[in-house]
């Protein structure tokens, strides 16, 4: 069977690196969907009876979006979900941002931590960078350039 | 590039992460399990049960001393807030007092004497049907917190209390960071 992969080791490098970050934002959010509720909820975007199962789904897509970037595996599908995400989460905090809402990003803890609005206020500002960034990188992975290698050529590699 | 693969790819990975939210939600612990759809506790002031409220009860010595000391309240209103002090003196009165945080939270810390109901976990209304069931009369006095702040799971308690029928629910603002810092009586683990 062949294999389709990326013609550059950055491309690589990056996506496994993503997934990464995903597979690890997923952790503490499925150990603890109350808690992740509780953060989607703090939000104060989505609706009541959307929360729960926003709070049920959400880590799971991250994680296996996480899953498939490392290991190649419908990798570009889960690019895409991934640049999706992240869009999503920089609206969501953009516009708690615009409307005064201090929230605790919730990315990789659901564990609320005690800190005043000023410091949750320029927590946001960076997980909003942050995620901007990841966004970058999950669009090179969506469009990065592919080619169908022989197993064994690429051992040889 | 094959848009249309990306897209099936990016369904699966959708669909998978649907079916698996569901799957272990139903076989996970009371504590970590959510209901399927959320209540709406948005913490505003909505009218209670405030006809059918004039208090008759058929009170013991001590329930009535309590209804005494405890702040006027209309009872149209969700909740009432009190400060530290009101909150001290009705626990020395032996008011009824309600942990709304996590569970986990809970057994690290709680005001003595306070009993959980987390709002966020999967029991919380069974454990306010019961306190009816146990023998709380709708005009228990009762002290919600959480742990002060800008936390929001003691006036979304107070909500539920309210919709159950109870309509003497204090919330004690500060929490339990704040009770704790005063010294004042506090026990650990699972127990009240």
């Amino acid at each position: 069977m062949n294999l389709l992969v990326e013609t550059s080791w950055p491309s690589r490098i990056i996506r496994v690196g993503l997934g990464l970050v995903f597979v690890y934002s997923s952790w503490s959010k499925l150990a603890d969907p109350p808690g992740f509720a509780q953060m989607i909820w703090n939000y104060r975007i989505l609706p009541a009876y959307l929360v729960n199962p926003a709070a049920l789904v959400l880590p799971w897509m991250e994680l296996l979006a996480g899953l498939a970037l490392v290991s190649g595996i419908l990798h570009k599908g889960a690019a895409l979900a991934a640049a999706l995400m992240l869009a999503l989460f920089i609206a969501a905090l953009a516009t708690d941002l615009a409307r005064g809402i201090a929230v605790d990003c919730g990315c990789f803890s659901v564990v609320a931590q005690a800190k005043s609005a000023t410091e949750l206020f320029a927590g946001m500002q960076l997980d909003i960078l942050r995620d901007a960034g990841l966004l970058l990188l999950a669009g090179q992975v969506l469009f990065s350039r592919m080619e169908m290698r022989e197993p064994v050529e690429l051992q040889g590699r | 590039m094959n848009w249309k693969r990306v897209l099936v790819e990016a369904a699966i990975l959708i669909v998978s992460a649907a079916i698996l939210g569901a799957g272990t939600n139903v076989f996970r612990p009371e504590a970590r399990k959510l209901a399927w759809i959320g209540d709406d506790l948005t913490p505003e002031p909505v009218p209670g049960r405030a006809g059918s409220s004039t208090p008759t009860p058929a009170a013991t010595g001590s329930r009535k001393d309590l209804l005494s000391l405890a702040p006027q309240k209309d009872p149209g209103l969700v909740y009432l807030e009190i400060s530290g002090e009101v909150a001290f003196r009705l626990q020395g009165a032996g008011a009824f007092f309600l942990d709304a945080r996590r569970s986990s939270a809970y057994e690290s810390g709680h005001i003595a004497g306070a009993v959980n109901i987390a709002v966020w976990e999967h029991d919380a209304d069974d454990r306010i049907s019961a306190l009816a069931a146990k023998g709380m009369k709708p005009d228990e006095v009762m002290v919600v917190y959480c742990s002060g702040g800008a936390c929001e799971d003691a006036s979304m308690l107070a909500a539920k209390l309210s919709q159950a029928g109870f309509y003497n629910v204090f919330l004690y603002k500060d929490g339990f960071p704040a009770w704790q810092s005063r010294g004042w009586p506090v026990t650990r683990g699972k127990q009240p």
